[in-house]
């Protein structure tokens, strides 16, 4: 499992305002949708700053079923993604029920949006 | 610090101390940051006064810290909200009905307590989701199915004591639970059905228990905190086969729904499925457009037709032994071919178990009891969120046309929430009779917001007046559909009213949960 640092591969962040708190957030995955050539080079850019990457296309149902779940049972762990707002939106509810939320969050050209779900103790640094 | 109705700061702060000391203080929220977390993702209410926002929310972990909190909630006369999974989009989600209650989230009381395939029932808490329950049956190998509603995030629990539907022939999902475990307001544990009988060795197989069945009062109320529920499940079938009817003309919808009920009501099909109008339905087409609203039903005939499409679509689910499907689908298409014109195809078919390659190829994997969360990724209306306008009708053709006519002149004379005559999807979620299911857009904008309720609360009249009530509402609409239930000068409601009271005198669970206030609160709902 990679951890790294959420600002070398998400410069979005600083755009957001919350770069500070998150510099020292580990990243359990990147989220990014294969049908966007804009969030295809955001993974890229992620996994070769050392993140491990996930691709979706628009259904997260997989991620959620066979990956996600499973490492959240465990207890909470930061992801952030460039996807489209239906796929923020049911990671968004999911994080919620594992004591997380969306810690960042900034809109992009052709529906996307850069964010980040980390735990509550996160938010609140 | 936002306040429960009534309370002063001082008290409530007590109060959330003694939770905290209950369940710990990690599991009491009340910063603004957290409680926001439980608010309507879909509200109708954005950035409105009236928005129902709560004060705090608790999660405990156990029957005991749900007494504990329940004599909080007493002693401090703070209404409480419960939720299983929070997932009730459409309807609410995780907001309480009343601005200030307290949410009693369950999320944590997520154990799968049994599954047996041999008799084929699971016994689950209302933290366990339809996704937590599957995975559980996989990772054992256990040969049965769960009926999953769309999406399949929710709570089993939850969605089955607001009467959901999904799609199996256990789709009713209220009518297929045995056996429940419910906390009263003042603490007291009731198992009802044979859970009653402390040595019972079959709550999950035999529902009445003895006496009065009571299990109806606890769903789509607030008489008391579901804490375990029996499910029944379906052994997994050998094969499911799809198949499609069409007919040609407007009017052969009423042979088309009577053939259909006869087969839905023999149990020859037994799985939910939706009666199309495919006039209402498919790309945006500006001609369609115009001759829905000012053409003549041979005009959309003759459009359909050129189309190369029936006028009405009726999809056929059977699930069984690969031979007895085949003979039912046989007997299905011998029944509807009296219809002249009609024509079948078949669509879909599967044998089980499925390989997990063969699983991942189906594009909606619900109806083969699969939980999936594919809805969202399907492209549909733009809007910031969606109310379900839900009324249920007669299984007839000629409710379906009136339903069309009465609802679509509603719209008109409202002015349609889209800019556009709405298609009116009727499914068969339940036995014997048919449910719309109509979205309601929800906007970022209050003008819009404003006038969308009102179309709401228009549509829950005239459904009324023509005797079609809704099954299941929104919180923003419960007051409405429940005043719209009056028979005798709503002696149903009274009656909900008097078993309020004598449950929950202190009124702390859900006040005005479908309508039902405790007495306290009566005169200003």
């Amino acid at each position: 499992m990679q951890y790294g640092g959420v600002a070398a591969s998400l410069p979005f962040i600083a755009a957001a305002g919350v770069e500070r708190k998150l510099l020292a957030t580990p990243l359990y995955k990147v989220i990014f949708d294969e049908r966007f050539p804009a969030s295809v080079a955001f993974a890229d850019q992620a996994r070769r700053s050392g993140q491990a990457v996930h691709g979706i296309r628009g259904d997260i149902t997989a991620l959620w079923f066979h990956d996600l779940d499973l490492r959240w049972k465990q207890g909470p762990a930061a992801i952030a993604g460039l996807t489209d707002a239906n796929a923020l939106f049911c990671l968004d509810l999911l994080a919620r029920d594992k004591c997380m939320r969306v810690v960042a969050r900034t809109e992009w050209p052709d529906g996307l949006v850069a964010w980040v779900i980390a735990p509550r103790a996160v938010a609140e640094i | 610090m936002r306040l429960p109705p009534g309370l002063n700061q001082k008290d409530f702060a007590d109060a959330l101390r003694q939770l905290e000391q209950a369940l710990g203080k990690e599991w009491v929220f009340s910063s603004d940051e957290d409680i926001n977390l439980y608010r309507d993702s879909y509200t109708p209410f954005w950035h409105e006064a009236e928005e129902p926002i709560p004060s705090a929310a608790v999660a405990p972990d156990s029957v005991e810290q749900v007494q504990k909190v329940l004599k909080v909630a007493n002693a401090f006369k703070i209404p409480v909200w419960t939720i299983s999974a929070g997932k009730n989009l459409g309807y609410g989600g995780s907001a309480p009905q009343l601005s200030g209650s307290m949410v009693l989230d369950l999320k944590r009381m997520n154990r799968v307590l049994e599954v047996s395939d041999k008799n084929h029932y699971a016994l689950v808490e209302p933290g366990v989701s339809y996704f937590d329950l599957y995975r559980y049956i996989q990772e054992k190998g256990l040969k049965v199915w769960i009926d999953c509603p769309d999406p399949g995030w929710g709570s089993l629990i939850g969605n089955a004591l607001e009467r959901g539907g999904g799609y199996t022939p256990l789709r009713d999902h209220f009518d297929a639970h045995c056996g429940m475990e419910v906390v009263l307001a003042n603490g007291d544990v009731v198992r009802t059905g044979m859970g009653a009988l402390p040595t019972s060795k079959t709550w999950q197989q035999y529902k009445y228990g003895f006496g009065p069945q009571v299990d109806g009062i606890f769903s789509q109320s607030n008489f008391g905190v579901v804490t375990k529920m029996g499910f029944w499940l379906l052994p997994e079938p050998e094969a499911y086969l799809l198949g499609n009817v069409t007919v040609p003309r407007r009017d052969d919808v009423h042979q088309l729904v009577e053939v259909f009920a006869y087969l839905a009501n023999s149990k020859i099909v037994d799985g939910t499925t939706s009666v199309i109008d495919n006039t209402a339905f498919g790309p945006p087409d500006p001609q369609r457009a115009a001759l829905r609203v000012g053409g003549s039903t041979r005009a959309l005939e003759d459009y359909i037709k050129q189309k190369d499409l029936g006028y009405w679509s009726l999809d056929l689910p059977f699930y069984g032994p690969t031979k007895v499907i085949r003979a039912q689908w046989e007997h299905a298409k011998e029944k509807f071919s009296t219809i002249p014109g009609v024509r079948f195809r078949d669509v879909d078919s599967h044998r089980f178990p499925l390989s997990a390659a063969d699983l991942a190829k189906i594009p909606n994997p619900v109806p083969l009891g699969v939980p999936s969360l594919t809805t969202f990724a399907i492209g549909g209306p733009r809007s910031q969120g969606h109310m379900w306008f839900s009324p249920i009708i007669p299984m007839t053709g000629q409710a379906i046309l009136e339903a069309q006519e009465v609802f679509e002149k509603a719209y008109r004379e409202l002015g349609s929430p889209e800019g556009a005559l709405p298609g009116f999807p009727v499914w068969s979620f339940f036995a014997r009779a048919f449910v719309i299911i109509y979205f309601i857009p929800i906007e970022h904008d209050i003008e819009k917001n404003r006038k969308n309720r009102a179309v709401f609360r228009s549509l829950v009249k005239t459904a009324a007046e023509r005797g079609w009530g809704e099954y299941r509402t929104h919180t923003a609409f419960m007051g409405d559909v429940m005043a719209a239930y009056s028979y005798n000068n709503h002696a149903l409601l009274r009656l909900h009213e008097s078993i309020k009271d004598t449950l929950d005198p202190n009124g702390i669970l859900a006040p005005g949960k479908n309508g039902i206030w405790p007495r306290a609160m009566r005169r200003r709902a």
